[in-house]
């Protein structure tokens, strides 16, 4: 699943360590959602929704 | 996740938890006895041992549910993920080995492994569970 992440965060400025905190995750967790690795669980995916203030689609795109 | 939680699950941890545990395990299976006596007398009424070792199997599952559900809240989702989809490929990789060893390899080369439970299917399925974690931590749980 595609997804925004890295570009978001870089418009924050914000590092893949200081996004992790802010969501409570691991920065390997993070680092899994940038590259595709991984696709978040619904709790974590409205967390990242609220953090951006943004809705879960407009942060992944599942293609469909 | 607090910062208990943090270091108990850190994604190092567990690799390296992951890593110790399949290699000891590939260890047992290929150097491990093959024969061992039975370490308790044969059970002579089966009622009594049967309904011991499904009690304690109900039990066991049922606080492996909790400690789940506590492994939930205090992990993080991608280590989470891994770990349990490894599991689910263990399990399936274990009965898969156990038809394996049951059908082919005990006709072709004797009993490869102990009788003993401890000696045999426990490390099969950690070497499995291992194999899996590793296979997802490099190639990600998306589809």
């Amino acid at each position: 699943m595609k997804n925004r992440l890295k570009v978001l965060r870089a418009e924050r400025d914000w590092s893949q360590a200081e996004l992790a905190i802010r969501l409570d995750v691991s920065r390997q967790a993070v680092n899994a959602i940038e590259t595709g690795k991984h696709d978040p669980s619904l709790p974590l995916a409205f967390r990242l929704a609220r953090l951006f203030n943004m809705s879960i689609e407009e942060i992944f795109d599942d293609g469909q | 996740m607090n910062k208990r939680s943090q270091g108990l699950y850190a994604p190092l941890l567990v690799d390296l938890t992951f890593g110790f545990m399949g290699l000891g395990s590939i260890f047992i299976l290929a150097f491990g006895p093959t024969n061992t006596p039975p370490a308790t007398a044969i059970a002579s009424d089966k009622s009594n041992g049967g309904f011991v070792i499904a009690a304690c199997v109900i039990l066991i599952t049922l606080v492996s549910c909790i400690v789940h559900k506590w492994d939930r809240k205090g992990w993080d989702d991608y280590m989470q993920q891994i770990v349990t989809q490894s599991a689910l490929i263990g399990m399936v990789s274990l009965l898969l080995a156990g038809v394996l060893w049951d059908f082919v390899l005990t006709p072709m080369f004797g009993m490869p492994v102990s009788p003993r439970l401890v000696l045999s299917m426990i490390p099969i399925a950690c070497t499995a569970w291992s194999i899996g974690y590793f296979y997802l931590r490099f190639n990600g749980t998306s589809e």
